[in-house]
C-alpha cells in the first residue's frame, strides 16, 4: 500500500458539505462552549439514542421508537428556567419545502412527536417557565449563495412551513478556508430572546 | 529534553466514521474512561472536521481529527477496503499516512434476537482490512415488540466468534460489555437470580485503556505493556461472560452449554483459561502462530445436534434435504445454519430440483457444506422489498466461523439459501447484502413460491 498524505487537500476537503456539519456546529456552540446538556443528538441516518431531559440533578430518560418521527438535536440549558433548542436538519428537502405540503407535515410531526416524548418522560419539560425554540438547520454548499438561502429559509419559516414564532434558521457555509454562519428568525420571534440566541450562537 | 521537560511532537491520527457524532463519542469516551489519554483541547472551527488534542500523563500528545460520514470524504485505501467490504463500521482510525490503527462498533443496542449478527459484516471487513476491532455493547437489551418490556441477553456465539477471529486473523477482535440501565432493570424484575456477579464498570475502562494505549503505541512505539494488559483484561471479561449461568431456558450452568454445546476444546476456556489468554495475547501481538491445542474454532462431531430448522425446515431446499433422509447437523439447539455432506446435499436437492444440478455441482465435493437460511425478500402489495439486515451480517459471521479453520483456510462450502413469495433477480452491487453474498457465499440459490413449501422458480444471486 502506498503511503498517503491525509493532510493534503485531496483528503482534507469534504466532497459534500452536509447538514451534519451545521448540526454539529450548533451542538458545539451550545453543548461544548456553553455547557448546555445534550439531551439528544442523532445526525440523519444515524442510529437513534435514548432521549433524555435534564431535571436539574439528573437525567430523566425515555425511549425513541425506530418508527417515530425524529428531530436531530435537543440541547437544554443547564439551569432552571430551562431553555430547549430543538434542531432539525432541513437537508435535501429545502428545494421543495415551499411547494410540497408534506415537508411541512414532516417537520411538524417530528417536532410534535418529540415534544410529546419529552413531556412524557420528564416534569421538567412541563414547567410553565420553560422556553422551547425550534432550529431549522441547513448547510450551504460552495455552489450556492448563503444570503439567498438564508433569506429563503427565513421566509419559509414564517410562511410556507408555518412554524411557531420561537423558530429560527441556522445556516453554515464554507467561506474560503473558514466557516461562515447565518442565523435568521421568524418574523414574530420575541426580540429580547433573539438577542439571547444571537449571543449563544455567535463566535464573540 | 529541555530544562528537564521532555518535548513531544504532536502526532495526528484521523478517525473516519459513519457520522461525525460517532467520532466525537469516540473521543469523549477516551477522555472519560481511559487511564492513558485525556482531552486537553478541542477545535470546532471547521465543523465538518472537528479536531481534538489528547495527552498522556507523561505528556505525549495525539491530535485526533474527525471526518464524519465516509461518503463525504476521499478515503484512504485501508479505510476504503474495510468499509466497502460489506458494511460501514462506526469508526475507523488511521495514521497520517493511512495506515491501520483500530476500528470498531460502539452501540447502545445489544446483539439480541434477529439482530445478533447484524453488525458482523462490517467487523469482518475491518479484520480483512487489517484493523484491530472492538465492539462495545451492553450486557442486556429490552425487547419492546410485545405488550411487556422483556430483557434479552447476547448469546455465547457473539463472544466465541471473536475468540476465533483472534486466532484466525492474528488480530485483536474484542467485545466489551457495559451496563444498560433499562435492560438491567427489566432483567432484575423478571429473574430472581439476576444479576450475576459482574464487574459492571470495568468494561468501559478495559476498552478505553486498550484503545488509548493502542493509539499511543502506534504513534510512539511504546505502551506495549499497557496494550497487552488491556487486551488481557478484555479477554478475561469476554470469557467470564461465557461462563455466567444463564437465567433463561433450562438449567444450563453456562452460556456455552446453552448456546454452543458442540464447541470443541471448550476446556481450555475453563481449566486452562490463563494459558489460553496468554496464548491469544501472544498470537494477536505477533509472537506466536495459533496452536491447535488452543483452537476454539471447531466442533466436536459427537456433540453436534440434529438441525431442527424451526420454520426454515419447510422451505423447498431444506425440505428436499430432510425428505431425502439426510440428517444435517448444527452446533446447538435452534440454530440457523446446518452442516451437511456435500454429495448427500446435492443428491437430495437435485433429485427434486434437477435444474439446480449445474450450480450445485460447482461446490467442492471434498468439503462439507454449510447451509445458511435467510429471507432476503418480502412481498408488500405490488412491491418486492429487499431485506438487507440482518442477513449481510449473519452470512458473514456464519461463513467466517463455520467455513474456515484455525489457519483461516476454507474447510467448508457456504450455501446461502432464501425462499420467499417474490425475488429481485439483480441486487444492486452497492447493496451490503449483495457484497456479503459475493464475499462470503459460494452459491446463493433463491426459491420463489406462493406458499412456504413450494418453489415456482429458482434463481441464483
Amino acid at each position: 500500500m502506498t503511503p498517503e498524505d491525509l493532510s493534503s487537500e485531496l483528503y482534507s476537503t469534504p466532497k459534500v458539505y452536509s447538514d451534519e456539519a451545521t448540526l454539529l456546529d450548533l451542538y458545539a456552540k451550545l453543548v461544548r462552549t456553553h455547557d448546555w446538556k445534550d439531551d439528544y443528538l442523532a445526525p440523519s441516518g444515524a442510529s437513534w439514542p435514548n432521549i433524555r431531559v435534564w431535571n436539574g440533578t439528573d437525567y430523566d430518560i425515555g425511549y425513541v421508537n425506530k418508527s417515530d418521527a425524529r428531530v436531530n438535536l435537543i440541547a437544554q440549558s443547564p439551569a432552571s428556567p430551562f431553555q430547549f433548542i430543538i434542531g432539525y436538519n432541513v437537508g435535501q428537502e429545502f428545494a421543495s419545502m415551499d411547494s410540497d405540503y408534506r415537508i411541512k407535515q414532516k417537520v411538524n410531526s417530528a417536532y410534535e412527536r418529540t415534544e410529546e416524548t419529552l413531556s412524557e418522560i420528564s416534569e421538567s419539560f412541563d414547567l410553565e417557565e420553560i422556553s422551547v425554540y425550534r432550529a431549522l438547520v441547513q448547510s450551504v454548499s460552495s455552489f450556492d449563495n448563503p444570503q439567498q438561502r438564508a433569506n429563503r429559509l427565513q421566509q419559509s419559516i414564517s410562511d410556507s412551513l408555518g412554524q411557531p414564532k420561537r423558530t429560527f434558521g441556522y445556516i453554515t457555509y464554507q467561506d474560503d478556508t473558514k466557516v461562515g454562519r447565518k442565523i435568521v428568525f421568524h418574523d414574530d420571534f420575541p426580540s429580547e430572546e433573539e438577542e439571547r440566541i444571537q449571543w449563544l450562537l455567535n463566535d464573540d | 529534553m529541555w530544562f528537564g521537560v521532555t518535548l513531544y511532537s504532536v502526532e495526528t491520527l484521523y478517525t473516519y466514521s459513519d457520522n461525525i457524532l460517532e467520532g466525537i463519542r469516540f473521543v469523549d469516551a477516551l477522555d472519560k474512561h481511559s487511564d492513558h489519554l485525556s482531552l486537553i483541547d478541542e477545535d470546532f472551527t471547521n465543523p465538518a472536521e472537528p479536531d481534538f488534542t489528547l495527552s498522556s500523563p507523561d505528556g505525549e500528545r495525539i491530535r485526533l481529527v474527525i471526518r464524519g460520514e465516509y461518503r463525504h470524504w476521499e478515503l484512504p485505501e485501508a479505510v476504503s477496503n474495510a468499509v466497502d467490504f460489506i458494511g460501514r463500521p462506526d469508526a475507523v482510525v488511521v495514521d497520517k499516512y493511512g495506515n491501520q490503527v483500530v476500528g470498531g462498533e460502539f452501540t447502545d443496542a445489544a446483539p439480541i434476537g434477529n439482530m445478533i449478527l447484524q453488525r458482523e459484516g462490517r467487523q469482518v471487513g475491518l479484520l480483512r482490512g487489517g484493523f484491530p476491532v472492538v465492539y462495545d455493547t451492553a450486557y442486556t437489551a429490552t425487547d419492546r415488540s410485545g405488550s411487556s418490556i422483556d430483557p434479552r441477553f447476547p448469546p455465547a456465539m457473539i463472544v466465541i466468534v471473536r475468540l476465533a477471529y483472534c486466532l484466525k486473523y492474528r488480530i485483536p477482535a474484542f467485545i466489551t460489555f457495559y451496563k444498560n440501565t433499562d435492560g438491567e432493570r427489566a432483567a432484575k424484575e423478571k429473574y430472581d437470580d439476576y444479576p450475576p456477579q459482574r464487574k459492571y464498570d470495568e468494561g468501559a475502562k478495559y476498552l478505553q485503556n486498550y484503545l488509548s494505549s493502542q493509539l499511543l503505541n502506534h504513534v510512539t512505539g511504546e505502551y506495549q505493556t499497557e496494550v497487552e494488559e488491556a487486551q488481557s483484561d478484555i479477554l478475561h471479561q469476554m470469557i467470564e461472560y461465557l461462563f455466567e449461568t444463564p437465567v433463561v431456558r433450562g438449567s444450563y450452568t453456562n452460556r456455552i452449554e446453552k448456546d454452543v454445546p458442540a464447541l470443541s476444546n471448550a476446556d481450555v476456556l475453563t481449566r486452562r483459561r490463563e494459558e489460553f489468554i496468554d496464548h491469544l495475547v501472544d498470537v494477536i501481538n505477533g509472537r506466536s502462530e495459533p496452536k491447535s491445542e488452543f483452537a476454539v474454532t471447531g466442533f466436536d462431531p459427537a456433540e453436534m445436534v440434529s438441525w431442527s430448522g424451526g420454520h426454515h425446515k419447510r422451505k423447498p431446499l431444506n425440505k428436499a434435504v430432510l425428505d431425502a433422509g439426510c440428517e444435517p447437523q448444527t452446533f446447538g439447539s435452534r440454530q440457523n445454519p446446518y452442516i451437511i455432506d456435500t454429495d448427500s446435499f446435492i443428491e437430495a436437492v437435485t433429485s427434486r430440483y434437477p435444474t439446480l444440478s449445474g450450480e450445485l455441482n460447482k461446490l467442492d465435493h471434498s468439503k462439507e457444506t454449510v447451509v445458511i437460511t435467510s429471507k432476503f425478500f418480502q412481498q408488500r402489495n405490488s412491491n418486492c422489498l429487499v431485506k438487507v439486515d440482518p442477513y449481510s451480517g449473519s452470512i458473514a459471521a456464519f461463513s467466517e466461523w463455520l467455513s474456515r479453520d484455525l489457519n483461516n483456510k476454507k474447510i467448508r462450502n457456504v450455501v446461502v439459501y432464501s425462499h420467499s413469495k417474490c425475488a429481485v433477480d439483480d441486487l444492486e452491487h452497492s447493496s451490503k447484502l449483495k457484497r456479503s453474498i459475493n464475499q462470503m457465499s459460494d452459491i446463493t440459490p433463491v426459491s420463489v413460491g406462493a406458499d412456504k413449501t413450494s418453489a415456482d422458480r429458482w434463481l441464483f444471486l
